[in-house]
């Protein structure tokens, strides 16, 4: 069976992608972070699909807001309870990081904080002297594309991408995925090193 | 001049209250290195298993005069943990329908401002907790609430608050482990026919008629007048779905309790 080493940030299709792949029969393998490359399988192509990292934050903030329900209950912790009690919505947290109220201004940057250190960020991707020249198959804006890009690599069959919700865990259409132009704007400020670096990995998908 | 007497009276009341205070605080004190310095007995007659809000803070006043007979064991132990540290030794403890136990557990923060206002101080989890569900009824309700973030945060709250997070499956696992102790479980009283349990327990026990429920309120943890205790048919519902499987336990232990009576009454 193929091999495929895919360096995957938290809520980036990394079940999608793992589910399509043993599906034509390919083992992906997914390393944590710090995991030392020489722990994979010698000789295996390296890949990672890339999400915009204010749509990361997004997606991981629907996830914890509803504590993973329906696929992957996990209830709060106090620091989450706390948090969610400051910052009601994303787009309070946005508005909140470029607030002249110094409470939401403290709690929305201790948000972003400890979400960076438990969900990592694109700055630490392909950190490692081996990575460094992982194949960039796409985004997750366009997961078809990212895949074929994929397959073609690993010289499998195009797979198919799961429909199965509990694959899937997209965020429920309870939860507002429209942004307000002031979180955007908070969210880029906080985030700009990061969406730079997310924009000079997507040069490198070939075209 | 009048207004020299009101603040006259104003300071006295405050300096009164701050010495009624600071004796509360004391008495805590005194209470707390009581309980540090206490030896359990070795073989004790009986072991009093203490679930939490079930009346035990008024069954250990009642035991307290012959408090080198018993053991007391408390919130977290176990039934499996007392059968095995106390093979053959009676068991007694006091089981409470869920629902109304959840509300009482919910009011129970209040306690701590009302009857012990230096001797507790509010968690961080109790200062989130109750900043955003005032009343029993509001943490109940939002557990099936459509908004996300309210549901969530019931559910933590449900599992961090400390009486609301200690289910009876912890502490009695369920009703076969009941079952499979139940030669040693002396009594099963009700917290809903507490006086007539007690009573019981009096009985089974051989205990001196000598032993009385205590009638102050802050001992006996009783529950407080003013603070809301409702819950409405939703938030009852969630509450109940929430804690079902304890109350199947509890409806098994009212049954135990039912022919245990019945047994006590034909002695």
């Amino acid at each position: 069976m193929p091999d495929l080493v895919l360096l995957q940030l938290p809520r980036t299709a990394r079940a999608s992608l793992v589910t399509a792949f043993a599906g034509v029969g390919v083992t992906v393998h997914l390393p944590q972070f710090g995991r030392r490359a020489t722990e994979l399988p010698a000789g295996a192509p390296v890949a990672t699909v890339l999400r915009h990292p204010i749509d990361r934050l997004q997606s991981h903030f629907h996830l914890r807001v509803r504590a993973g329900r329906p696929h992957h209950p996990e209830m709060w912790t106090d620091w989450e309870a706390a948090f969610f009690t400051a910052i009601h919505t994303f787009d309070a947290w946005g508005e909140a990081i470029i607030s002249t109220n110094e409470f939401l201004r403290s709690a929305a940057d201790r948000g972003l904080l400890l979400w960076h250190s438990h969900e990592r960020t694109l700055l630490e991707l392909l950190d490692q002297p081996a990575h460094r020249d992982a194949f960039v198959a796409g985004s997750v804006d366009d997961l078809p594309a990212a895949v074929e890009r994929l397959a073609a690599l690993v010289q499998c069959d195009v797979p198919e991408l799961s429909t199965d919700p509990a694959v899937i865990d997209a965020t429920p259409p309870t939860l507002p995925r429209e942004r307000s132009e002031l979180a955007e704007m908070g969210f880029r400020i906080r985030l700009a090193d990061e969406i730079e670096r997310y924009e000079t990995l997507l040069e490198r998908v070939p075209r | 001049m009048s207004d020299l007497v009101a603040a006259a009276h104003i300071a006295s009341a405050t300096v009164a209250r701050v010495q009624e205070l600071l004796g509360q605080r004391r008495t805590a004190q005194r209470r707390g290195r009581q309980r540090a310095t206490r030896v359990e007995p070795v073989d004790p007659d009986f072991v009093f298993f203490h679930l939490g809000k079930t009346g035990g803070g008024s069954v250990r006043q009642f035991l307290r005069p012959i408090r080198t007979r018993w053991a007391g064991v408390g919130h977290d132990g176990t039934l499996d943990g007392i059968a095995t540290r106390w093979p053959g030794t009676p068991i007694v403890f006091f089981v409470r329908d869920p629902v109304t136990r959840f509300v009482s557990g919910f009011n129970n923060f209040r306690r701590g401002v009302v009857h012990k206002p230096l001797g507790k101080v509010p968690s961080q989890i109790e200062l989130i907790a109750y900043t955003v569900f005032p009343t029993a009824n509001h943490l109940a309700e939002a557990l099936t609430s459509d908004d996300e973030r309210m549901r969530s945060t019931a559910e933590w709250a449900m599992g961090s608050l400390g009486f609301l997070a200690n289910h009876l499956t912890h502490n009695l696992d369920s009703p076969a482990t009941v079952d499979r102790h139940l030669a040693q479980i002396a009594l099963i009283g009700l917290f809903e026919e507490f006086a007539d349990s007690v009573e019981a327990m009096r009985s089974a026990l051989h205990l001196p008629d000598s032993l009385r429920l205590p009638e102050d309120e802050s001992r006996a943890h009783r529950g407080l007048s003013h603070v809301p205790s409702g819950l409405s048919p939703a938030g009852r519902a969630a509450v109940a779905h929430w804690y079902r499987d304890d109350i199947a336990i509890y409806e098994h232990c009212c049954a135990i309790h039912r022919f245990q009576m019945q047994g006590l009454r034909n002695a």
